[in-house]
């Protein structure tokens, strides 16, 4: 009769025993305590999507900077402030923007502390 | 309108989603104390299981994104409940091995219970401290089959274990829980009759 009553899986009577030695709760505060959690989340989400954006914004500015200070010093003819674009290879200039980025994202990267 | 007794979980998802962020907490009224035990099943002891539990919520909410209603929230979320818990043990080194797993753990506790005394709590308390000394293993497979009716195609989903694993484990666990019966209580065969 045990046998039949444990080890048939669709009789409510082992089910019902299982579920009645199975009632736990959790402590009063844990809704609070989780709905902190998630509070604290969605602001740490806020705060990361914020400093994204200062940091996009920031370094699209400073490459901007660069990229009309590089124009007008290789449009006026007496600049003193030449670079040395004329007979460079793609190569070098691949290079050049690669380095205003990373200039520019850590110009950000640095200012975004100040903001 | 729906009154807020009958809103079902797809609706406060998607009151959540629409940014009612404070609609997460009917969600966790309805899963927390029966994800509650099936975290007590994995890491017997209920504090570690609370903390576990906290954190599947938090985790649940920041992946609801992810949630594609493929399947009921409930499956996803014990998967969820499910892995937290299995990374905890692993974390707290207490993930013990399947092969120390002894039936006479079973030995202790309760005493044997007379035919006099002899009811339906008795018959709760030899199955809950069964339940308590179970391994995880079978002890989690009971409680998402018995607990939290799921079916075995969910818990297969939720456990990701092959189904002939899941039928061995509810089956092992069930064994376990015939011989507690029986040891305990010599007049269980004849009360069950009588019943």
């Amino acid at each position: 009769m045990a046998d039949q009553r444990v080890n048939n899986d669709q009789d409510p009577w082992l089910r019902e025993h299982i579920r009645a030695a199975s009632k736990f709760s959790t402590t009063p505060d844990f809704r609070q305590r989780v709905l902190r959690d998630v509070s604290e989340s969605n602001r740490a989400v806020a705060r990361r999507t914020r400093r994204i954006a200062t940091i996009v914004l920031l370094s699209g500015v400073i490459i901007f900077t660069v990229a009309i200070v590089m124009m007008i010093s290789m449009l006026s003819p007496t600049t003193t402030f030449r670079l040395p674009l004329e007979g460079s290879s793609a190569v070098d200039t691949a290079i050049g923007f690669v380095c205003a980025v990373v200039f520019g994202l850590a110009t950000a990267d640095w200012l975004d502390g100040y903001v | 309108m729906q009154e807020k007794g009958v809103l079902t979980d797809d609706d406060i998802i998607r009151r959540i989603r629409s940014g009612e962020s404070s609609a997460f907490g009917e969600l966790v009224d309805r899963y927390k104390d029966k994800a509650m035990s099936l975290a007590v099943r994995l890491l017997k002891h209920e504090e570690d299981a609370e903390d576990a539990l906290q954190e599947a919520f938090v985790k649940a909410y920041t992946s609801l994104g992810t949630f594609r209603n493929d399947s009921a929230f409930a499956t996803w979320f014990y998967r969820i409940v499910y892995t937290t818990c299995l990374n905890t043990l692993k974390r707290k080194g207490r993930g013990q091995p399947l092969a120390e797993f002894q039936e006479d753990n079973m030995s202790g506790g309760l005493d044997s219970v007379g035919r006099e005394s002899l009811d339906s709590e008795m018959v709760d308390r030899v199955i809950s401290e069964a339940l308590a000394v179970m391994h995880p293993i079978y002890a989690s497979i009971m409680d998402l089959f018995y607990v939290q009716e799921c079916s075995y195609d969910e818990i297969v989903s939720i456990t990701r274990l092959p189904l002939g694993t899941v039928k061995t484990r509810l089956n092992r666990g069930r064994h376990v829980l015939r011989v507690a019966l029986l040891q305990k209580i010599p007049d269980l065969e004849s009360w069950l009759i009588n019943e």
